[in-house]
């Protein structure tokens, strides 16, 4: 309702104030057409964050410096600090960046976009910017209208382009105009009062606009057409500095834990920049003035003073702050604790990261393994063995016998408490996850690996009811099929476990290798059922249960396989092109088997037992 | 920099499949040479293990890698003749 109110009152204002002034309607237009153009030139470079931007990050930010440097490249050459700041939320989220390095993005970030208003003071307002914004409209919107992804990006970066221009030319000509009419530096205020009451216009101002840079372009217009006074046009400054965290702020609102400490340290690190720079601006005012005399700035060129003015206090806070990282990290970290989470609650998937795919994809991966690390625990109560010790690969060998005692295990509660609600999550975050043809090839599998794994669970449901039965049996050579049944797949249990942990220099090694073991249990295939029948070792009613379990264990350990193939290795497309083409096929690894004469290892039969 | 060394890199720059088949064959290059260090080290594991069991798993793993290497070559052999 509030909203509605706020809404409707800004719209009383604004209409009447273009009712009462031409000149404000072609001001205001122009904040409109610039803002329109940041969202054109932030839409541009999205086209680009499907891999490019990405692969520059995960380079470029292994250590601090570099990841500052990262900030200031970046956002000086997309001049949008909310793009930079919402992509480095949703690599931090996806756990693919670390915090201090997140921070170092947003300091550099800071800085980077202090170039806008250079741009605009030092190259906007000395030249015809319209004369520029046209063609870049015309050939923006000629790209906008072409099939290709790259092209349509290069499309909507000149459009923006053109737009920011042009909205810069109406907020120029505006002032100017409005000037001839009011004279609003009759409002200025100096002093303490001034210097407060700027800054929180200019706080409010990036508030309403949501982009400091849009602050900025206004505030120098302004001052260029002489309707602000210099004195009020820094401390506006440092208010629209202040208030650019804002963004932040709601952009971590969807994010997980690691999202909100880095707008939290965007906040720390604003706030304290701008203290100082209130504080000491009668410093930074000389130091703004020796600066001058050494870049050659003339003695009444405000505009470009304010733009070294706005470097400056984001310098010294950088300066300040970038010593302090180690601790603000440590502070962020005591402070802001993640909530408290089931099992079953997402670890990395948020829906901060829906808009950048390639780390919502890499997330998705990290929590199928989460997915798989509650299976496993299931599975490992299921096959009676202990989950950790199974994990740790603590005796293995006595997998070789039978458990001392069995006792069935309530899958489906377990099923609907610590898989379906995390299951169910991944496939929503998959389903809503924007992607691109590549990228959806992606989607697919990882929501078929989830499946897999909800698939093999579901099988050993099934599995347990003769499983409890036979791992007991009087009968010694059906307890010894179902020993081995049990003993294989807690083994196929541990070594995946061994995968996803620390995948060693060749998966595709490991997983034929466990192929090919899952290949040679098969009790069918190998000539042990026949052999258990026509020996008359067990019932032929016993022998289609057998049977049928074997097809289970059979199952339950190719859709494990299937699920590990995909989660257990990072996504890169040459690596998986090539492990594809490596990889044995089925008949290949059949005619190995053949070849080496390889039977089934099984547990041994204690004498006084088959007696 | 010999003028067929520079061509080809120009080619590289302006051909993204041309990129992608260098980095692919780069890749495998480096894979195959990282797959016969660990057949080395199989082997050696091999002849230094008298358990038969264990033998018959290092065994069964050693072809398997074998055959993995031989279609690594054969790949690495056609992306030579289409580059």
């Amino acid at each position: 309702m509030s909203r509605i109110v706020l809404l409707a009152t800004v719209f009383l204002l604004l209409s009447y104030g273009f009712w009462v002034s031409a000149d404000f309607k072609e001001i205001v237009a122009g904040v409109a057409i610039f803002l329109f153009g940041m969202m054109s030139l932030e839409e541009g470079f999205k086209a680009f964050t499907g891999g490019t931007l990405e692969r520059l990050l995960q380079r470029t930010t292994d250590r601090l410096w570099k990841s500052f440097l990262f900030g200031v490249v970046s956002t000086t050459l997309m001049q949008s600090s909310s793009l930079v700041s919402v992509i480095t939320i949703s690599f931090l989220s996806a756990g693919l960046l670390g915090l201090a390095q997140g921070i170092g993005i947003i300091f550099g970030a800071n800085l980077g976009s202090t170039t806008g208003a250079w741009l605009v003071a030092g190259f906007g307002l000395k030249v015809d910017i319209a004369a520029y914004a046209m063609p870049m409209l015309v050939f923006g919107v000629v790209l906008m209208f072409n099939r290709s992804k790259s092209l349509k990006g290069v499309g909507y970066v000149l459009a923006g382009l053109g737009f920011l221009f042009l909205g810069i030319h109406y907020m120029k000509t505006g002032f100017e105009a409005f000037g001839q009419t009011i004279d609003l530096a009759e409002y200025a205020v100096s002093g303490l009062k001034g210097l407060l009451l700027f800054t929180a216009i200019g706080m409010f101002a990036t508030v309403v606009m949501q982009s400091s840079h849009a602050t900025m372009v206004l505030i120098i217009t302004a001052l260029a057409a002489q309707q602000i006074t210099y004195e009020n046009a820094l401390a506006l400054s440092i208010g629209a500095n202040v208030g650019t965290t804002i963004t932040a702020l709601i952009g971590s609102i969807s994010a997980n834990i690691e999202g909100r400490r880095l707008a939290a340290a965007h906040l720390i690190f604003n706030v304290t920049t701008g203290l100082v720079a209130l504080v000491f601006i009668g410093q930074f005012e000389q130091a703004v003035e020796i600066g001058s005399s050494w870049v050659g700035i003339a003695a009444d060129d405000h505009t470009l003073k304010l733009a070294l003015f706005h470097s400056l206090f984001n310098l010294a806070g950088i300066m300040l702050m970038m010593p302090l990282t180690g601790r603000l990290v440590g502070v962020l970290e005591t402070y802001l604790k993640p909530k408290p989470r089931t099992v079953s609650s997402p670890k990395f998937i948020n829906d901060s990261m829906i808009e950048m795919p390639d780390a919502a994809l890499e997330a998705a991966r990290k929590e199928i393994q989460h997915l798989f690390g509650n299976v496993f625990d299931i599975m490992a109560l299921v096959l009676h063995t202990d989950p950790i010790r199974l994990r740790k690969g603590e005796s293995l060998e006595g997998l070789a016998n039978p458990p001392e005692r069995v006792r069935s295990i309530d899958v489906d509660d377990y099923y609907q408490r610590r898989v379906k609600p995390l299951h169910g999550s991944i496939l929503d975050f998959l389903a809503r996850t924007e992607t691109n043809a590549v990228q959806s090839r992606q989607a697919f599998i990882l929501r078929a690996a989830s499946q897999e794994l909800v698939e093999a669970l579901k099988d050993l449901k099934h599995l347990q009811k003769n499983l409890v039965r036979f791992l007991t049996s009087p009968n010694p050579h059906l307890r010894r099929e179902y020993v081995a049944i049990r003993q294989n797949l807690a083994l196929l249990l541990h070594e995946l476990h061994e995968l996803s942990t620390a995948p060693d220099a060749n998966p595709t090694l490991t997983l034929d290798v466990l192929r090919a073991g899952l290949e040679s249990h098969d009790i069918v295939g190998n000539g042990t059922l026949d052999s258990l029948i026509r020996e008359k070792r067990i019932s032929a009613e016993i022998a289609t249960s057998l049977m049928n379990d074997n097809a289970y264990a059979h199952d339950i350990a190719s859709n494990l396989l299937a699920m590990a193939k995909v989660v257990f290795m990072p996504f890169e497309r040459l690596g998986h092109e090539i492990d594809r083409e490596l990889r044995l096929e089925n008949h290949e690894i059949a005619a190995l088997l053949a070849a080496s004469g390889r039977q089934r290892t099984q547990p041994e039969v204690r004498p006084h037992e088959s007696q | 920099m010999k003028v067929s060394k520079l061509i080809e890199k120009l080619g590289d720059l302006l051909s993204a499949d041309r990129r992608r088949q260098h980095e692919k064959r780069d890749k495998l290059k480096s894979l195959l040479r990282q797959m016969k260090a660990q057949q080395q080290a199989l082997q050696q594991q091999l002849d230094d293990e008298d358990d038969a069991d264990k033998r018959a798993g290092l065994e069964l793993k050693l072809q398997i890698l074998i055959e993995q290497r031989k279609k690594g070559i054969r790949l690495r052999k056609t992306l030579k003749a289409e580059g």
